[in-house]
């Protein structure tokens, strides 16, 4: 393959530059014009409960807009090589390792969302407060799955930093900030977990004393 | 009047309650602590301990006694309401540790990563973010009322277009939610206004918006695709013919109804009609859509481009059409991306979950176990598929569909290849190399009739957040029926002519 037959190659800095600048200016747009979506803080929830559910929130929000730079990446990518006869070696890579980080960070997104669903069988026949007591109880497995998941990233991040591991692909894009990602999102969902903890021990106390008081 | 001893007892019920809900969590989180001690702290190959450790205590536990144990504890926490995604993440942790050590845990990063830097996987948010942007275009409408207008002179006519746009919906959107939501909204009300049988309305609503399981580009067949390590492509043109089949049997089984008693769906009067211009009109709307999908369809099955390429030019040509409809905003930009986001955390949280259950089950010997299982019970090779077939559509009443395929495809398919299936009634059967091809349309079918099936199928409580009050969950269910036999029928069909499902893709890839 001769060398003008490659085209235009991304360089890494401009990639990882790209990531984190995009959806901020994307942002700070849409926050001028006032229609960035609202955090849905629930009626009651407390100082900290509030900055948990602002930070699933806002991260959810800011690689959600990474989708958009992906779709025009892939255009560019036909276009290049069918009308120009140029195919690239990063289109491929850096968009799929954009959506792999998505996918982490959003997890966090998605639970404050409740995008995760429930098998509804028995828990929605249940009353508000046997449900919030048996989200206390099983919320325990859900620790058990993020806590193993950010000791193990922890681990996995630092050896790919340590040998600045790189990707086995032509591009040879650095992997160690997709692992960190990977550790980012599994804390990121940790905290969404802990502020959904909270709303179902407020849920769980609230029907309690109005039982109580009726 | 709440008397003092009441109190007194709505007082001590609380405290019992409270004494339970806490008293069980913090046990268990203690138990969970002392292990963390363990693994952070002690040699995992050491005979030094903290207190107590659960580590390795079921490794020579027999393999049936460790089927039941897993899937018996995790459709118990299923059932608790905790989300598929945390129930087999959590568990498989659990169960990493009582079953090896705790360098075990090390399987996770490394199974979660492989997911993350898959290329074919990158397929589904795009293909999701097409279909959120020409939701957002508010093309679903349009489609409606165009093909509604040109065929509401005919008996059942509503209900034909319903099941045709549901049809040409399926072709641009890879999930099953928003086809049968909107359609509820817009094509229910008008049919129930013209005094359609409830039971062909909402029946036509359900089994049209299933479709987009099984027609591409959709999502279910690109994770089956990914799973059973099959090519995205060929699982598309396979599913193309028994798609279209399917739709010709629903609207075949309307016609016929309303042929034979035109109560069930009159036809338009005549004077609502428009003229032949007001018509040709309204297809207008509907070129830019169609060119997208035969664009994205065609760079797909022509192999120009991969099916995440397709994806990404068909997102592209979304925010186009949406651009053309005026709707194309930085504010419509973010609702789709969220959308998305909010959709593909689910899916891939489940595979990212999933993958360490069934990993580890498989590690184990489970997939063993399962084959000789299944094997030893003297099944024909149709005996056995039949199995899976019913296996699926149990588990598709308790299980979304992304659950029901980590669970099941990775056990499922190297039994399916293990066998030879000769053929029924004489016609032949699919050929060796494409059988696990065939054996995908059979569960795409199978996923949509989960998806239909009372009393939990997805299709029918989409359905009933949109219905109005006075149609009942009974009428619901009943509407479903015929239609879930239309299903059947068509399952049965592939079965005996696997060309319906392989043909295309023979033709093509020339094998």
């Amino acid at each position: 393959m001769s060398l003008e037959s490659i085209g235009f190659v991304l360089p890494h800095s401009v990639y990882w530059g790209v990531l984190t600048l995009v959806p901020a200016t994307l942002l700070a747009v849409a926050w001028k014009q006032g229609i960035v979506p609202a955090v849905p803080y629930e009626p009651d929830a407390g100082p900290i409960e509030k900055t948990l559910d602002w930070i699933s929130d806002r991260t959810g929000l800011f690689v959600a807009l990474w989708s958009v730079m992906a779709v025009c990446a892939y255009t560019y990518e036909v276009t290049a090589r069918y009308l120009f006869n140029m195919p690239t070696i990063w289109v491929h890579e850096s968009s799929f390792l954009l959506f792999g980080m998505q996918y982490m960070m959003a997890g966090a997104y998605g639970l404050l969302h409740g995008s995760h669903v429930r098998v509804d069988v028995i828990y929605t026949k249940l009353s508000l407060r046997r449900q919030a007591a048996v989200s206390v109880f099983t919320s325990v497995f859900f620790f058990i799955f993020i806590l193993a998941m950010m000791g193990t990233a922890y681990g996995f991040f630092f050896d790919s930093l340590a040998m600045d591991e790189r990707s086995v692909e032509t591009w040879q894009v650095q992997y160690w900030p997709v692992k960190m990602l990977m550790l980012v999102g599994a804390c990121l969902i940790m905290l969404a977990g802990i502020s959904r903890l909270i709303k179902d021990i407020r849920i769980y106390e609230k029907q309690l004393r109005s039982e109580v008081s009726a | 009047m709440s008397t003092a001893a009441q109190q007194a007892a709505a007082r001590s019920t609380a405290t019992r309650s409270r004494v339970l809900t806490y008293g069980l969590t913090l046990l268990v989180l203690a138990v969970v602590m002392v292990e963390v001690v363990n693994i952070a702290f002690y040699d995992p190959w050491g005979d030094d301990y903290f207190l107590f450790r659960m580590q390795g205590v079921l490794a020579n536990v027999s393999m049936s006694a460790l089927t039941w144990i897993m899937f018996g504890s995790l459709f118990l926490l299923l059932m608790a309401g905790l989300p598929l995604a945390f129930v087999a993440g959590g568990l498989g942790v659990v169960f990493l540790y009582l079953l090896g050590d705790s360098a075990m845990l090390n399987i996770i990063p490394s199974r979660i990563f492989p997911m993350m830097t898959n290329p074919d996987l990158a397929a589904i948010p795009l293909f999701i973010f097409m279909a959120t942007m020409l939701e957002r275009a508010g093309l679903i409408e349009e489609l409606f009322d165009a093909v509604y207008q040109w065929m509401g002179g005919l008996h059942g006519g509503l209900a034909v277009a319903t099941i045709v746009a549901s049809t040409l919906l399926a072709a641009m959107v890879g999930v099953v939610g928003a086809a049968i939501v909107t359609m509820g909204i817009i094509a229910l009300p008008a049919m129930l206004k013209r005094k359609y049988d409830p039971e062909i309305a909402i029946g036509s609503i359900m089994a049209g918006g299933t479709l987009g399981v099984l027609i591409p580009p959709s999502i279910l067949a690109i994770l089956y695709a990914v799973v059973a390590q099959q090519s995205v492509g060929e699982l598309y043109l396979g599913s193309v013919m028994p798609g279209l089949l399917l739709s010709s049997l629903y609207i075949l089984y309307v016609v016929v109804r309303t042929t034979i008693n035109p109560k069930l769906g009159p036809p338009v009067p005549v004077e609502e009609r428009l003229s032949m211009n007001q018509k040709l009109a309204l297809l207008r709307g509907l070129i830019a859509p169609i060119l997208l999908v035969m664009m994205v369809l065609g760079l797909l099955f022509a192999g120009i481009a991969t099916p995440v390429e397709a994806a990404g030019l068909g997102s592209m040509g979304a925010m186009g059409v949406a651009l053309l409809h005026k709707r194309l905003s930085l504010k419509a930009l973010i609702g789709a991306s969220t959308d998305t986001v909010k959709a593909t955390a689910m899916v891939l949280w489940i595979i990212f979950g999933a993958s360490i259950f069934v990993g580890l089950y498989i590690l184990q010997g489970g997939q063993a176990f399962i084959t000789d299982t299944i094997l030893s019970t003297g099944l024909s090779p149709y005996g056995i598929l039949l199995l899976m077939m019913i296996l699926l559509v149990v588990l598709g009443m308790f299980l979304d569909w992304v659950g029901i395929l980590l669970l099941a495809v990775p056990i499922f398919v190297p039994i399916i290849k293990s066998l030879t299936f000769d053929g029924l009634f004489g016609m032949p059967g699919p050929s060796p190399d494409a059988v696990v091809l065939w054996f995908g349309v059979l569960y795409l079918i199978n996923m949509q009739m989960s998806f239909l099936s009372p009393p939990f199928g997805y299709a029918l409580f989409y359905i009933r957040g949109v219905a109005p009050p006075e149609i009942s969950m009974a009428t619901i269910f009943r509407s479903s029926l015929v239609f879930l036999a239309i299903q059947v029928l068509a399952l049965f069909l592939v079965v005996v002519f696997p060309s319906i499902a392989t043909g295309l893709p023979d033709l093509v890839y020339g094998r």
